[in-house]
Parts: structure tokens; sequence; C-alpha cells
């Protein structure tokens, strides 16, 4: 059997060059901690690994034009130990901080982790919370921004068959008073995949009433969801005990529509109106 | 295909199948056994080792990652024969039992020190966190890496 190729760009131009000249079966891998779970015997069946891990222009975290820019090769702890993350998308370095365990979050990339596309993936419903956006090139070096859930619904699919990658995400800033969470449910503290999981961005004017609410959950379907509903419900309202069990219970509602017949169904809607309280608690 | 990196402060240039993981090469193909594999996922934390400066499971590294990086294992604590502090911590605090998780556990809580030298209980609990171990109850594990590290918090 001839052996695998193997490809390490240090460039993105490189990258393009690469994904432009080849035609065959191949893999793009970054922190390889999915991979490497879920399918190493589907190595076998590859022409060609392209190796991200030595594109150094792909691991950044930056404030551009009113928004917070993370490379796509950016690990979860630098994510998760950014003050510039901290700062403005507390949601997401909550989010981060609990992938896996320090090894995993030491190899795990954020691009890796939306290309994987997991229904459990911690950093889905912060990103859906934050209203984050996706920016990927194809091979011809075409430049796509999407919304993040335009991304997971419409554009994720496609990345294979347009020979593209993931180079970074946005988060635009948001003016005034708010505040961003996340939290997780899952069979322990570490090293846990998300049974459920919520994260919440929210604005609020000086008499702490609501302008904008943006929630992500996670590990309801095959990609995490926003919950418009829960936006409707929230905005506009003085923020307080008796409106957070107002959403749990139309969280409750939601997940009872979303995993209609699944088996972990009569938990998660239970469970939620207790984690919507740790939401807001933390 | 040919992979130069640099184990335990050793130079290598070793033809490798590219599928391999580091755990494999370490083991399989330098002989050092040192590294435990447990789970094989990325959830037991036995096969740990230093890489780039950072603890990571080594059953989670393709071998083709391994250009130019340097590796830090179980076997260069200790010098001459001695062994390190860390090493006489968990041994003096019962934090040695069947064994089998003392290596990742050793280059865990060797990776944080080498980031901070002074952590708090909170951050040595952090940092061993996903190393499972399934004698000790974490404990003496922890009392061993506070001792070398000198913290009273």
């Amino acid at each position: 059997m001839e052996e695998i190729r193997v490809s390490s760009p240090k460039t993105t131009v490189e990258l393009i060059d690469i994904l432009a000249s080849f035609d065959g079966k191949y893999l793009m891998i970054a922190g390889c901690t999915d991979l490497l779970v879920d399918s190493r015997k589907k190595l076998n069946e590859l022409e060609l690994i392209i190796d991200l891990s030595s594109i150094k222009e792909m691991s950044y975290i930056k404030l551009l034009d009113n928004t917070l820019v993370i490379g796509a090769m950016t690990t979860f702890t630098e994510i998760s130990e950014s003050s510039l993350v901290k700062d403005h998308a507390f949601c997401l370095a909550k989010a981060a901080g609990s992938i896996g365990s320090p090894q995993i979050r030491n190899r795990a990339t954020i691009g890796g982790n939306i290309a994987n596309g997991s229904a459990a993936a911690d950093s889905a419903p912060a990103l859906l919370a934050l209203d984050a956006w996706v920016r990927y090139t194809d091979r011809a070096g075409n430049v796509y921004t999407v919304g993040f859930q335009d991304f997971q619904e419409n554009h994720r699919g496609q990345m294979k068959e347009k020979r593209a990658f993931i180079e970074c995400i946005g988060i635009p800033l948001k003016d005034g008073n708010g505040f961003s969470s996340f939290i997780k449910l899952g069979s322990r503290s570490e090293v846990s995949i998300s049974k459920l999981s919520l994260a919440a961005a929210i604005s609020l004017d000086d008499k702490d009433i609501i302008r904008s609410f943006r929630l992500g959950m996670g590990s309801v379907g095959k990609t995490a969801v926003s919950v418009t509903a829960a936006e409707k419900l929230m905005e506009d309202r003085l923020l307080g005990d008796a409106l957070i069990h107002e959403l749990g219970v139309l969280l409750s509602k939601e997940i009872e529509e979303l995993l209609k017949g699944r088996a972990s169904m009569p938990y998660k809607k239970k469970a939620v109106i207790g984690l919507v309280q740790d939401l807001f608690n933390k | 295909m040919k992979i130069t990196f640099k184990v335990n402060g050793r130079f290598y240039e070793e033809e490798i199948d590219p599928t391999f993981r580091l755990i494999d090469v370490l083991r399989e193909k330098l002989g050092l056994t040192g590294t435990k594999e447990g789970c094989g996922e990325g959830e037991c934390g036995s096969c740990t080792v230093i890489f780039d400066g950072a603890a990571v499971c080594s059953c989670l590294v393709l071998a083709p990652q391994l250009e130019g990086k340097e590796i830090y294992t179980v076997e260069s604590l200790g010098e001459d024969g001695q062994l390190e502090a860390l090493q006489e911590a968990f041994i003096k605090n019962g934090a040695v039992q069947c064994g089998y998780c003392t290596p990742g556990m050793l280059m865990s809580a060797k990776a944080l020190l080498m980031k901070n030298p002074n952590p708090s209980e909170m951050e040595i609990r952090t940092a061993i966190s996903g190393n499972l171990c399934r004698c000790t109850g974490y404990n003496q594990i922890v009392r061993a890496v506070k001792e070398v590290a000198g913290c009273t918090n």
C-alpha cells in the first residue's frame, strides 16, 4: 500500500496552492483531538493529510474594527486565558475553558471544533449567543463571511466540496452594559461531553432592563440552536429570578419539541430549568 | 515519511508511518516505554507528555505534527539515576499506588510547575484534572505537588 502523503503548509497562501492543485481524497487536520478519537482507521483511506498546525498566521486573538477576531488555529487554552476574550466574549472564554482537559485544550482549536461540527461542541452555543461570524476561503481564493448559524446549517457541509478552510471567526463588540455566560451539564466536571449546554449574551440599560438577549443551546439536536423565542421573552423586561424561571420553562418546552421521541428528552427538559438558573448565578 | 524532532533533549531524524501517533513513536520507535497508553482517546491522561512546553495527550498527536517540535517524557525527569524532587515527593506522599497513571500525572504536574512555579492548590487540581487515578483519590498527588511547589494555600 502506498504511504499517505502529508503536507504541512506554513502560510495560508501555501495552503490554497495545495488545495488548488490536489484533486484526490484528503483530510485537513488541526489539533487532531477529535480525529484521532473517531477515525484513525480512516486515515488509511486517504491520499493526502494537510496538517494546519504549522500555519502561525492563523493563530491569533485581536480587536479589529470593533470586532474580536480569533484565528482558526487558536487553541482553547489560548482562548480561555485571553484577557481580550474574557473582556469581550466571556461566555466563549468560559466554554473554551470547559472543553475536555488541559491536555486537550492545549491542542484543540476553535477552527477544528466548528469544522468538526459535533452536536455537543462547546464553542457553538457561545458563538450563537455572541452573533459570531465565520470566514472561510476556498481553493480558488474566494472568501466567504457568514453568520455562525448559517455556517452550521448551510456551509459546513460544503467545505469539503469547495476544498475550503476556516480562516477565523469574528465577534462584533456590543455597546453599553452587558455580560455573557456559559454553562454545561456533563457526567463529570472534567473531560466531559456536554449533555446540555447554554450560553447567553445580555445587554442591559442602567435600570437593569434587558435591551438585547441572545441564547445558544447545545446538545439538543444535530447542531447548537439559537432560541429566538427566548429573545422575545427577555427583551424589555427586568432581569430577575421570576424572569429567569420563565426562561427555564420556555427552554424546557423548546427541548420537548427539539428532542421529541429521544430517550434523553425527559431528563434534559427538567435539567434545563436548573441549568438556566446556574447560568445566571455564575 | 522522514520526521525530525527532539525528545528529552536528544535530536531524532526518523522514518515514521504518518498514521502513527506520538505515543506509538515514543514507545515503538524510540523504546521510551515510560509513557503509558490508557484509553487511547484523550480521556485518562496516562499518556501525557510535554509537547512544546505544554501538557498534551500523546495518543492525540499525529506523527507528522512532531516535525521540528520538542517533547519531554517521564524519562526526562531526574538526572544521573537520581529522582527529581517531584518524583521523591510522589513517593513520600503515597501518590504512587498501582503506578499506571504516575508518568502522566508527573508530566502534567511538571508542565504546570514549568509555567507556574508557585501554583495554588486550585491550580494544581486544574492541571491534573485531565489525569485519572483510580487508586489514590488524588489528595496524595495534590499534596506531593504542593510540597514541591512550596505552596501554602
